[in-house]
């Protein structure tokens, strides 16, 4: 076939037929944090006290702090399917930056005393096995969004895809879970969010060539 | 890359976006210029022959058409031509050759080659169509080589004009798929 005519072909169809990749990841994040939310009421549940919760600030810390991660994989997986665009390593900088400053808080505020019960916590085990399963949903609705995108390096892709759903399935679980301490958040979520970004980062690989 | 050519390529995408057809194909045969230029000097300096230079444009070209959502208008339009065709010359230059590490130069060094009149691709992306499911292959058909409009051939399979665009959208990506493995395996 010559070249012209496939020219000929291609601008009979000149405007885009998909929305735009922001609007897309945006749409799948939404169908998947629904599911993801479902998922954790049907399960674990959300914790019992919940409405003296909110008003303990240590509650609201945490959950800041796993959406601030939940957000710097918003803004590298965005980026991450769009060609010609340098991904932002600006806001995961500011979430690592923000845990390291809560953990100083708590050392300070509360001391010693009670520091392995606070970085243990009641249900470790359960947080790291309960994040990646609240992951799934988003992680399975990125990929099928970014599939339709153009990631020209589907591996990191794939990890900023696995740090965004891993921050969406930490928001859910840390409805239910009890350990507000930042301690246990820079320990035990982050390891179960950062086994949904190697998860991600090994499916981009697979997945998401083109 | 020089400001006009940005400027003008901005101008052109902006149109194709709000439906303007003459836009796109002027578009669409610039950039093929270029593409054709790198695909020759990436063939050369892996000592392939340039006869494969064709194919892995129109290669390339489809892969523009079918990512071309993933290009935001408050983006230059270089660096995202670039993204998308350096991604899709190396990997089909690496399928050719079977080299790993192949240079490619710069998008703004490529000096155009326009086409000429024996540059011709192995592969027909139209033809293929045929192997599609019905529904598909009756759309592609209508609007790629029969020029109806988008509109009209809705109306005739009583879909929605989006829902058209949308599939065929998905048939040409399968296409796509198909195309680069058959032309490669062609030689």
């Amino acid at each position: 076939m010559r070249t012209d005519q496939l020219i000929d072909a291609l601008s009979r169809d000149p405007a885009p037929a998909l929305p735009a990749m922001n609007a897309l990841i945006a749409r799948a994040l939404a169908v998947g944090g629904l599911i993801s939310l479902g998922l954790m009421l049907a399960t674990v549940g959300v914790r019992r006290e919940m409405a003296a919760a909110t008003m303990q600030g240590w509650f609201v810390l945490k959950l800041a702090l796993v959406a601030l991660i939940a957000l710097a994989g918003w803004k590298l997986a965005s980026r991450a399917g769009k060609p010609g665009r340098s991904l932002q390593f600006g806001v995961l900088a500011a979430a690592v930056a923000a845990i390291a400053l809560a953990c100083f808080t708590d050392l300070w505020m509360l001391g010693t005393p009670g520091v392995g019960r606070r970085i243990i916590g009641d249900n470790a085990l359960l947080c790291i096995v309960t994040i990646p399963f609240l992951s799934i949903a988003p992680l399975v609705a990125g990929f099928i969004a970014m599939r339709d995108g153009a990631p020209t390096r589907p591996t990191q892709a794939g990890a900023a895809l696995g740090l965004l759903a891993g921050g969406i399935g930490g928001v859910m679980y840390g409805l239910h879970c009890t350990d507000d301490s930042p301690l246990f958040v820079a320990i035990w979520y982050v390891a179960g969010i950062g086994l949904v970004t190697l998860a991600g980062a090994a499916a981009g690989r697979r997945w998401l060539s083109w | 890359m020089r400001q006009d050519r940005e400027a003008e390529w901005k101008r052109l995408l902006l149109a194709a976006r709000a439906g303007d057809e003459g836009a796109y194909r002027v578009f669409l045969s610039d950039v093929s210029n270029y593409l054709r230029g790198w695909a020759q000097g990436g063939l050369r300096r892996a000592g392939r022959s340039t006869a494969e230079a064709e194919d892995i444009v129109q290669e390339t070209l489809i892969a523009i058409h079918t990512r071309r959502h993933t290009w935001d208008p408050d983006q230059p339009v270089g660096p995202w031509l670039h993204g998308v065709g350096r991604h899709k010359l190396i990997d089909s230059l690496r399928r050719r050759t079977g080299h790993d590490h192949l240079s490619v130069e710069a998008f703004a060094e490529v000096i155009p080659a326009p086409a000429a009149a024996s540059d011709l691709a192995e592969g027909d992306i139209l033809n293929m169509a045929d192997s599609l499911p019905e529904r598909q292959a009756s759309i592609v058909r209508s609007i790629f080589v029969d020029g109806r409009k988008t509109a009209e051939v809705a109306a005739t399979l009583s879909m929605s004009e989006g829902a058209v665009r949308v599939a065929l959208h998905r048939a040409l990506k399968s296409l796509a798929a198909r195309f680069g493995k058959d032309s490669s395996h062609a030689h």
